[in-house]
């Protein structure tokens, strides 16, 4: 055999191989991962709970691919910082689709900056789970076929927290809240469950001090001339620790109940330490203590032990970063199997209605609305022996289905927005 | 509503906290103004260095009974001693250049110091305990007031009284306001204009870092707070008057009093009287409340 020969038969083969290759996706695909565009804001006061958000996800997928991924393709997340604006998370929504060609997109903490991104989603038919942004027009008014929540929305925690509060039985009420689209959301739907379960409640005033205010000294001195038996503060998490500072150093909590939704997300005490207030009250999405079951300690070490690993070992994990960041991924990844596929109108259906187990139990991704059916967690925060940090002594738990609109309702909402 | 004396002296006296710590701010922004004819953006970086700063030190000295009067004292220097450093590198060239030149300067330092507040502290949330000392109340006209709330009135006190007499009596005062008038007839009598500037860049910034060292033990410490404060306290340097200390005082008290108050009356609204009255003003005294008008 000549060399001429001996390399016509080597380039046949390579051929013949490359062309198999093309044939069976495995092959070609095999070094291409999935990728998860990430939109949320890593610096600013958010930071601190997008953070675990991200952690939460990470975990998720990092167990996933250590099992081999999608018939052999590794999700990959790549993240993109919007400041907490909504001009720059659309920005970056648009660049990670166009020139990182992401399969999904996910994100955001801002409200605004979600509705931006999830108008886009819409445009360029992709998908979006939301993992962190409340307002309830993201899954309501504003919804539609490619955005998804895997965690709460305002109405959700603000109408549970209203239920909770009906109980308490308090008359006079104030509302503080941040002049943004969650803390009116999640303040009208507060109200809202507490006339609903407690008629006869009166509002005394309410006050709406702009976004990142340095000083709520004035609020405060106003707020008590109003003389109301409870407030209810509805901040976004990242004033929620310079309002509770203040209130703490006002001597708030001592001259007039306060109700705070996520105040008792394990971020909140560890973030103020000193300055935590106690026998306040308050709710959040996940307690890493309640309920206490092996599951729910299974999750809690486990994300210890990937924290750990990551150099930040976090043995508390928190409810509006960590679990909602570990539930989008999981909806994610069990879409992506159930499909069998990651096409995205194959994923879109395959989430609708699709159930994941949590540490807390089955959660649900409704199927009419997009949004899953996450329960809520209230009661007073105390002082209690043998943990860290004040905790919510007598947990009362309210599924998320009482207080969801119904399915009639939300596409009532969407026509009328149209 | 009927009107209760206690609620208005109330609200008076949260008002006085917050004309204070505008002033803080507002100080040195309009005195670097003033004399060296530079819009610093960046002061708002010294202010969040400040307090960032207050955060490393009252953690390294926890065990120490005084450590936030260790804070108060040597946060606020070492950012001076930073602003110092800025200027000589940095500022020092562009004198006599176009604006243009200082406000990218000023505000990519905005970004530079950012970054740096991101490397060195994270991301995380961080705050300051108060002191305990500060953290008890005060009973007046019955209504209970938090100590601190006057600690932060007094050191804005105390700050308008030392510059006053820093200004009136020192010759570097005096060196500084004819600087300000007229800075080659200075630098003609054989004075060092150069360092006069480093020593009232120096001086502007350590209030700048003084500011974030009273403010930390009542907020989280962000990423964001050297922009969160910065535009409210723009708008007392421009009622006041551009380079004007005192017009940034009273501007600073009218604005402060006329938000607290204004809750009282218009609570959904109050941001919109801070507007409002800077709008009337622009168009009755375009200089500021005790400017000179521009030559």
């Amino acid at each position: 055999m000549r060399i001429g020969t001996k390399w016509t038969v080597v380039a046949l083969s390579s051929l013949v191989a490359i062309a198999i290759c093309i044939a069976t996706p495995a092959c070609v695909l095999a070094e291409k991962p999935i990728k998860v565009g990430l939109i949320d804001s890593y610096t600013g006061g958010a930071a601190a709970f997008t953070k675990p958000a991200l952690n939460g996800w990470k975990m998720v997928i990092e167990e996933f691919n250590s099992k081999g991924g999608f018939k052999g393709r590794k999700i990959e997340i790549v993240t993109r910082d919007d400041k907490f604006k909504p001009d720059e998370a659309l920005s970056h929504a648009r660049e990670l689709l166009l020139k990182e060609n992401v399969d999904f997109l996910a994100g955001t903490t801002n409200s605004g900056a979600c509705l931006a991104v999830s108008e886009f989603a819409k445009q360029k038919k992709k998908l979006l789970m939301v993992h962190m942004a409340r307002s309830e027009r993201i899954t309501e008014a504003k919804g539609h076929q490619y955005v998804f929540r895997g965690s709460p929305s305002a109405d959700i925690e603000g109408s549970a927290g209203g239920a909770f509060a009906a109980t308490t039985q308090f008359k006079k009420w104030y509302i503080l809240g941040e002049d943004y689209e969650y803390g009116h959301s999640i303040a009208d739907n507060f109200w809202k469950g507490l006339v609903r379960n407690q008629p006869g409640v009166e509002k005394v005033g309410e006050a709406w001090p702009k976004l990142q205010e340095t000083d709520y000294t004035p609020y405060l001195t106003a707020m008590m001339a109003k003389k109301p038996d409870a407030v209810y503060i509805a901040f976004g998490a990242s004033g929620m620790v310079t309002i509770m500072k203040q209130a703490k150093l006002f001597g708030l909590t001592e001259k007039v109940a306060v109700f705070a939704f996520s105040l008792a997300d394990s971020a909140f005490p560890r973030a103020l330490k000193d300055s935590m207030p106690v026998d306040v009250y308050g709710g959040s999405n996940y307690l890493w203590y309640y309920p206490d079951s092996p599951g729910n300690k299974t999750f809690v070490k486990n994300y210890l032990d990937f924290t750990e690993k990551l150099g930040e070992p976090d043995p508390y994990p928190s409810g509006i970063g960590a679990f909602s960041g570990y539930c989008c991924a999981k909806f994610l990844i069990e879409a992506i199997l159930k499909a069998d596929s990651v096409e995205t109108e194959k994923v879109v259906k395959a989430l609708e209605g699709l159930a994941i187990d949590t540490p807390i139990g089955k959660i649900v991704m409704r199927g009419c609305d997009h949004q899953a059916e996450t329960p809520s967690f209230w009661g007073k925060i105390v002082k209690v022996e043998g943990f860290p940090f004040p905790v919510v002594k007598d947990v009362v738990m309210t599924p998320a289905d009482k207080n969801m609109p119904t399915c009639a309702e939300v596409m009532e909402l969407r026509k009328g927005d149209k | 509503m009927e009107l209760d004396w206690s609620i208005f002296f109330a609200q008076f006296i949260s008002g006085l906290c917050r004309a204070m710590v505008l002033f803080l701010m507002a100080s040195g922004l309009t005195l670097v103004f003033g004399v060296m004819r530079v819009i610093n953006f960046a002061h708002g970086s010294f202010y969040m260095l400040g307090a960032y700063l207050a955060y490393s030190l009252t953690s390294l000295f926890a065990t120490t009974p005084g450590s936030f009067w260790i804070a108060l004292i040597l946060a606020p220097l070492a950012v001076g001693l930073l602003g110092g450093l800025v200027e000589y590198l940095l500022l020092r060239r562009i004198y006599g250049k176009e604006h243009l030149l200082q406000i990218l300067l000023t505000y990519a330092l905005i970004f530079i110091f950012g970054d740096l507040v991101k490397m060195l502290w994270g991301v995380e949330l961080r705050i300051v305990n108060m002191p305990p000392i500060l953290s008890g109340f005060v009973a007046l006209a019955g209504q209970e007031f938090p100590v601190y709330y006057f600690f932060i009135i007094g050191v804005g006190f105390a700050v308008a009284v030392g510059l006053w007499l820093l200004l009136r009596l020192t010759t570097l005062g005096k060196l500084v306001r004819a600087a300000a008038e007229h800075r080659s007839m200075v630098e003609m009598l054989g004075y060092n204009v150069n360092g006069l500037f480093t020593i009232v860049f120096m001086i502007a910034t350590w209030l700048g870092g003084l500011a974030g060292v009273v403010i930390a033990p009542t907020v989280r410490l962000s990423l964001s707070m050297d922009m969160d404060i910065i535009i409210e306290c723009f708008l007392v340097v421009i009622i006041g008057g551009l380079g004007n200390i005192w017009g940034a005082l009273l501007a600073a008290l009218i604005t402060g009093e006329l938000y607290s108050l204004g809750i009282l009356v218009l609570e959904k609204y109050a941001m919109a009287f801070l507007f409002g009255l800077t709008a009337v003003i622009m168009i009755l005294r375009p200089s500021g409340l005790l400017g000179r008008g521009v030559n």
